[in-house]
């Protein structure tokens, strides 16, 4: 797994890329609160090439998402792959995750928000 | 039928999921029934890794996975062994899928994931070797799963 942090003016872009599972999720976890503590805390998630996620992701995401929310932003999930969607799916994620079909969209939803 | 044993580190689950990744490649089997695969293995042995043994004392972890041909449907039957302590993985509370977000516990998703990713689930404490769960998946899954 790969992360890269692209700061924005009001928000940063998370871009993941491979597989997320119980090897490298508290990676993932540790890159979340490091954006946090940058002070971003409208985050978007690209998820465009991430093939995989177990429940240690999931945890991951789990955990960010309400950080962001208690501090007043958001978590929001950009082009998540099919493999990965019904993952999210069935563990109830798709009800809780502001998801997006794009990056683009994600980000100007924070956008529209302001 | 291929088998691994192992000791319950992190470290070794590689190896266990590289078993189903050559399962997967030498039948011929689908992506999606494959990726669910190697879910099914992250989840049942991630869980023997963190709760079977006490912290820093791994025990031995034992996985085999074969193909079922005979009788119907079709199947892959992963099993799991371990000496840990006696636990029915099956016994976990369910994980609140319609909870939102602030109320949601970290917990219980990776047994829900087997449950939802896999069509029968087993668990059997045996006299000799120890806690043994079996998942079996079908490879034509009922219109109804």
């Amino acid at each position: 797994m790969q992360i890269t942090l692209t700061p924005h003016d009001t928000l940063a872009v998370l871009a993941i890329t491979g597989s997320i599972d119980s090897l490298n999720a508290d990676e993932l976890t540790q890159r979340f609160a490091q954006a946090m503590d940058q002070g971003h805390v409208r985050l978007v998630a690209d998820f465009s090439l991430v093939n995989y996620t177990s429940s240690a992701g999931l945890r991951s995401l789990l955990g960010a998402v309400k950080s962001c929310r208690l501090a007043g932003g958001d978590l929001r999930v950009a082009a998540v792959q099919p493999q990965v969607n019904r993952v999210l799916e069935i563990a109830g994620f798709t009800s809780i995750l502001n998801i997006y079909p794009d990056v683009r969209h994600a980000v100007e939803s924070f956008t529209e928000a302001a | 039928m291929s088998r691994i044993e192992c000791l319950a580190e992190p470290a070794h689950l590689p190896v266990l999921l590289a078993l189903v990744t050559e399962l997967c490649r030498r039948e011929h089997l689908d992506d999606t029934t494959c990726h669910d695969l190697q879910l099914i293995v992250e989840e049942a042995c991630v869980n023997v890794m963190h709760h079977a043994y006490p912290a820093g004392q791994a025990g031995p972890l034992a996985l085999e996975a074969r193909l079922v041909q005979d009788g119907d449907p079709r199947r892959v039957v992963l099993t799991l062994e371990d000496q840990g302590r006696p636990f029915d993985p099956l016994s976990v509370a369910p994980a609140d899928t319609a909870a939102p977000a602030e109320a949601r516990a970290p917990g219980g998703l990776g047994v829900h994931l087997i449950r939802r990713l896999s069509h029968r689930q087993h668990y059997q404490r045996h006299p000799r070797l120890g806690n043994v769960f079996t998942i079996e998946k079908d490879l034509v899954p009922p219109a109804t799963h």
